[in-house]
């Protein structure tokens, strides 16, 4: 961490009452410019995705997992069926496809299951015990009744007067530092 | 209904009138000219048109129990769709004149992948003298006879059409009093009515398809006719909420999200078909028993191979993975040729069922396959057109209940 010259703050977090209030934040910051930016609500808002431009990569991996397990199940009884373990079963071929189909099934199943619950959590960034936002009291609010929107430190646009004069214009009821 | 909707209804409902007539023309020559092949393509077709207004019934049902924006959507279209159920059980008459005639003898035929050679047009089991010298059709003959097989047919029918129109009936007084007794009754006939559908549909698929084979069994097979009607009201709901999509009160919630709801119960459906399909077939080709297999001998080993093929790509996996996409789903002009495939799969679907039976040495069509099911579809699609425009699409009530829902699934 040494290396890496902090700067001295995380962000400019400003507070919002209403849901309306963080998209039109949001929308308007897009608009000027920022990247580095991150929305906070107490329930799902829709509208966030699109203002946000939020791309949600997760189905194609979780696509990936289910043929990776599709073809895991195949290649596991062609190789104990076929090369390993071959059994006559009612005079059937060693390679009797029909009943690998019910296995891989399962296992594309298993695998795009697994590929969803912890693509999920690598891509959101969990578990993280710690977050520069938790030295902001208010920011509990966020899981109950209010609406934050950030403003990142490391964004090329950011200058503190001007991301605070920004934020300002958005009519928010606070607007804070966060400590890095 | 507004005039735009109307007329465009009725130039759809004219063009399926004028083909279904052609259609319903060439098979009535048909049946004068090569009556053994009119029977055998007719209840094809018969089954084919059954699916929808069946279909329509099964998901009006599921609905009232499930609730939902999708089915509030389409529910006038479902709605109409159970009123052409009289239709459907009146096109049934020609099935059961192949079953209470019997041919010239010496026009015998000699079909089933049991080769059953006797006198009969359609069910070897219609023919005494067959029955009274094969031991096994003779054991089957408490149910499998004439009297009972029409027996049960108006039975069926009689059901589907109390609960139909006891639905309808308590929709309707819903509609225009607003009285919540009248919506619980839909509520309360449809709890029970899907078990008794469960039930009716899977008696008729074993009478109307499986008994051309008497000596074939398998207790999946209602349940995949069942599946497949569902999945041909569903997909026609799709091309249909597109034809009204532009028109009022349509406009306010034919969108998007709604193909989108449609297009992933039709997967749903898509993928429940291939369950049952497939596992009917996997359970068959275990057991690898005498009485079971040569359904499937003749149904994947000739020509007719190119049929089951032409199913496991079309029926399945294409549908499938365009359907899990989202961005197809959403989009009227994406989802809608998907749902036009699977109407048309679902027709070689009954193809691949009912026909090899009459053909079990190679794959065989003939003109009346495909006159038979595009006269009856197309006078099916006019009557139901008909009806759709013989009711009110709005009401004060049933708009209510659209826009709440609509404000629930999609903010």
């Amino acid at each position: 961490m040494a290396a890496k010259t902090h700067s001295p703050i995380h962000g400019l977090l400003a507070e919002f009452d209403k849901p309306e209030a963080l998209v039109e934040a949001a929308r308007q910051a897009r608009a000027a410019g920022y990247t580095k930016v991150e929305a906070f609500s107490p329930m799902p808002i829709h509208a966030l995705d699109g203002v946000l431009g939020l791309k949600n990569r997760l189905p194609f991996f979780v696509l990936a997992g289910g043929i990776t397990g599709m073809l895991t199940g195949a290649a596991l009884q062609y190789w104990t069926s076929v090369i390993e373990y071959p059994t006559d079963i009612g005079g059937r071929p060693w390679l009797s496809w029909p009943a690998f189909v019910v296995p891989m099934f399962e296992t594309t199943i298993l695998f795009a299951a697994l590929t969803a619950v912890f693509g999920m959590l690598i891509m959101n960034g969990l578990p993280q015990p710690y977050h520069p936002l938790f030295h902001v009291k208010r920011f509990a609010e966020a899981t109950r009744s209010r609406f934050f929107f950030l403003i990142e430190a490391e964004d090329p646009k950011f200058d503190l007067p001007s991301v605070r004069e920004f934020l300002a214009r958005q009519k928010p009821t606070s607007i804070e530092e966060v400590p890095n | 209904m507004n005039n735009d909707l109307r007329s465009k209804l009725d130039r759809i409902q004219r063009t399926a009138l004028v083909v279904g007539a052609l259609g319903l023309l060439l098979v009535a020559w048909g049946f004068v000219s090569d009556r053994g092949q009119f029977y055998r393509s007719y209840l094809f077709a018969f089954t084919c048109v059954a699916m929808f207004g069946l279909g329509s019934l099964a998901l009006t049902m599921i609905h009232y129990l499930t609730g939902g924006f999708w089915g509030l959507a389409i529910r006038r279209q479902l709605e109409a769709g159970i009123r052409t159920l009289p239709l459907v059980g009146l096109m049934f008459v020609p099935v059961a004149l192949a079953i209470v005639t019997q041919p010239e003898p010496g026009a015998a035929a000699a079909h089933g992948e049991h080769g059953l050679a006797g006198n009969y047009w359609l069910y070897p089991w219609t023919d005494h003298a067959l029955v009274a010298s094969d031991h096994l059709l003779h054991h089957k003959e408490p149910w499998l006879n004439v009297n009972g097989f029409l027996g049960r047919t108006i039975l069926y029918f009689v059901i589907w059409l109390a609960m139909g129109f006891g639905i309808l009936r308590a929709a309707r007084k819903f509609d225009e009093t607003g009285d919540p007794a009248a919506e619980k009754r839909a509520k309360y006939i449809s709890g029970p009515g899907v078990l008794i559908f469960a039930l009716t549909i899977t008696g008729a698929a074993f009478d109307w398809m499986m008994s051309l084979d008497p000596k074939w069994y398998s207790t999946m097979y209602g349940v995949i006719y069942m599946v497949g009607c569902g999945l041909a009201a569903m997909a026609f709901s799709v091309v249909f909420t597109s034809w009204v999509k532009d028109h009022e009160p349509y406009p306010a919630f034919a969108k998007g999200p709604l193909f989108h709801d449609l297009g992933t119960l039709m997967f749903a459906m898509t993928m429940l078909w291939a369950y049952t399909s497939f596992s009917q077939g996997l359970i068959i080709w275990s057991g690898n028993i005498a009485e079971e297999t040569p359904w499937y001998l003749v149904r994947a080993e000739t020509s007719w191979q190119i049929v089951l093929i032409a199913l496991a790509v079309l029926h399945f996996a294409l549908p499938f993975f365009l359907l899990l996409m989202r961005r197809i789903k959403r989009d009227a002009s994406f989802v809608v040729p998907v749902a036009l495939l699977l109407l048309v799969m679902r027709h070689v679907d009954m193809y691949w069922q009912v026909v090899p039976v009459f053909h079990p040495t190679a794959l065989a069509p003939h003109w009346m396959d495909f006159a038979a099911p595009v006269g009856l579809g197309g006078l099916w699609l006019a009557f139901f057109l008909n009806r759709f425009k013989a009711h009110p699409v709005t009401s004060p009530r049933h708009d209510t209940a659209v826009q709440a829902a609509l404000g629930h699934a999609h903010h």
